[in-house]
């Protein structure tokens, strides 16, 4: 079996939005609508003040409270564990909102614009979601996963998380190699080797939704010990 | 064209979800009075104090609750795609309880008698349980997902049912019927306010012993002087001296169980529009970076 999974790593993260904006261009999505953003967390007092910059959207939970919740079977599950919402089934009563630990899901019911509403302003994609039949009006919407670019790779011999056009759009741009995607149940896969090096954890797990959106928050002793035994073999050398 | 607002949640800590605004509210208002009505006409039933056409009262009720959802949903025009999913959702669920509400409660209105009202209650139950199971299903909101929202919403609703039943009996079916069955009527309204007092009361503890945000618990602890002196200590105090002065039920009951439905209304207002706010973003650890340490977490707002 295969689930697709995120991960971030909040110590490379520098908080730079890139992420946020290739989803909007991959998805064209509305002002104010983030299936993929970047939270500014700051704790502390001064001086002793931390900052973190936590990556989130749908967090593609294998038990997820949004597809249980939804009374038309619109959000659904793949069995690669991506959780899907079909657009033409759902009435837009955002219930799977309600029921989102994440605060992953959105509705737009009335057009807007980012530079405007007047047609000379209007960028192409904001014509399109201006029509009544556009499909992701007034329902509720959210990340996808790029699954259609997972299927393409798949299609083609790639490797998600590995190739960029078999590869989530928000991943691909990451400038600081911060956010990572790719199969949990495959032992040799990119994520299962940062988690198996590197200490984790995922946003609300007491929820018991068992999200796919994992964070890296330190490296674990064992993987530093390694670091540092290669390194005094290469001094030594 | 009106720049249109997007549901647009960025913040860090728990904030008040706008989805299911005062339109949501009005399904479990007029929902719950509705089939806390149908209960109350059921056990007065019996002492010939609801007259049937009293049960279509009690289906506008529900109607109007499912009209506001209908007026909240982005698009109407698929809402019969709301029965899709019983297996899991309670929202489906309460859909399709609707129907058998309306079609006993159809059947209690040409067939009068206890038989058919006390079925007809028994599938409004069943409808109301399925609002309460609404809100414990909401994963996202900590103060719906509490288990003890739904002994609430129920036992709420049993009280605004009884209130309206105070507060038409006495307009519409006569003294001398509510005279009859006033021991009825003051001790089902007695029990089931006494049922909301514990639930109420339940629920708080709950939400203050397993955690929610603390803007949620402020709005719940600013509306408690309201709902217990509205909602409870009045109501009982009007039950009471129509019970040592019967003579003054004409005035007394139908004021008591205006205040207990209002109550009950303004309290489902707050823990759907007031006390909702989400789960917030929260991390368990601060990030290690670089050389450096890793630190406490945050979950602001808890």
């Amino acid at each position: 079996m295969t689930r697709w999974v995120f991960v971030a790593d909040l110590n490379r993260c520098v908080g730079c939005q890139t992420c946020t904006a290739a989803c909007k261009h991959a998805n064209a999505t509305a002002p104010g609508v983030m299936w993929r953003k970047v939270l500014d967390i700051e704790t502390g007092e001064f001086p002793d003040v931390r900052r973190a910059f936590v990556p989130t959207g749908c967090h593609h939970c294998s038990d997820p409270p949004c597809m249980h919740v939804c009374p038309t079977t619109a959000t659904k599950q793949r069995a690669d564990g991506i959780v899907t919402v079909d657009y033409d089934l759902c009435i837009g009563c955002m219930y799977c909102s309600v029921a989102c630990p994440y605060q992953a899901r959105y509705k737009v019911s009335i057009p807007n614009y980012a530079y405007g509403d007047t047609q000379r302003r209007q960028m192409n994609n904001e014509r399109k979601r201006d029509t009544d039949n556009y499909e992701r009006k007034a329902v509720a919407q959210k990340c996808t996963f790029c699954s259609d670019k997972i299927d393409y790779g798949l299609e083609n011999g790639l490797t998600p998380g590995v190739d960029p056009d078999a590869t989530p759009a928000c991943v691909n741009s990451c400038i600081a190699g911060a956010l990572h995607m790719g199969d949990i149940e495959d032992p040799d896969s990119n994520v299962s080797k940062m988690l198996a090096e590197n200490e984790t954890f995922r946003m609300h797990e007491e929820l018991g939704t068992n999200p796919g959106f994992y964070y890296i928050w330190d490296r674990k002793e064992e993987a530093d010990a390694e670091t540092e035994d290669d390194d005094t073999l290469e001094a030594a050398q | 064209m009106k720049q249109g607002k997007a549901h647009f949640p960025n913040s860090i800590g728990p904030v008040l979800q706008s989805d299911w605004d005062i339109r949501g509210t009005g399904n479990f208002v007029f929902g719950g009075t509705g089939t806390g009505f149908l209960f109350a006409m059921a056990v007065t039933s019996f002492v010939g104090v609801s007259p049937q056409w009293m049960t279509l009262l009690a289906l506008a009720f529900i109607g109007f609750g499912l009209l506001c959802v209908m007026a909240k949903i982005g698009r109407p025009l698929r809402a019969m795609n709301v029965i899709f999913n019983p297996k899991t959702s309670w929202m489906s669920r309460e859909a399709l309880a609707a129907g058998p509400v309306f079609l006993l409660g159809l059947v209690a209105v040409a067939f009068s008698g206890p038989a058919t009202a006390v079925i007809a209650a028994a599938a409004g139950m069943l409808f109301l349980y399925c609002q309460g199971m609404i809100l414990v299903a909401s994963k996202g909101i900590p103060a719906w997902r509490s288990p003890k929202v739904l002994p609430l919403i129920i036992s709420t609703g049993l009280v605004e049912g009884v209130g309206l039943l105070m507060l038409v009996a006495p307009l519409f079916v006569g003294l001398d019927a509510v005279a009859t069955a006033q021991p009825i009527i003051l001790g089902l309204a007695l029990i089931t306010i006494a049922g909301r007092v514990v639930t109420w009361r339940l629920y708080r503890k709950d939400l203050q012993e397993t955690g929610a945000p603390q803007k949620a618990l402020a709005a719940l602890a600013d509306a408690e002087a309201l709902v217990t002196m509205a909602g409870h200590v009045a109501p009982v105090g009007l039950l009471g001296l129509v019970a040592y002065l019967p003579e003054t039920a004409i005035w007394a009951l139908p004021i008591a169980g205006l205040l207990a439905a209002l109550a009950g209304w303004y309290l489902k207002f707050v823990i759907v529009n007031k006390a909702a706010f989400n789960q917030g973003f929260a991390i368990p650890h601060t990030p290690a970076r670089g050389g450096g340490k890793a630190g406490p977490g945050e979950k602001p707002g808890w």
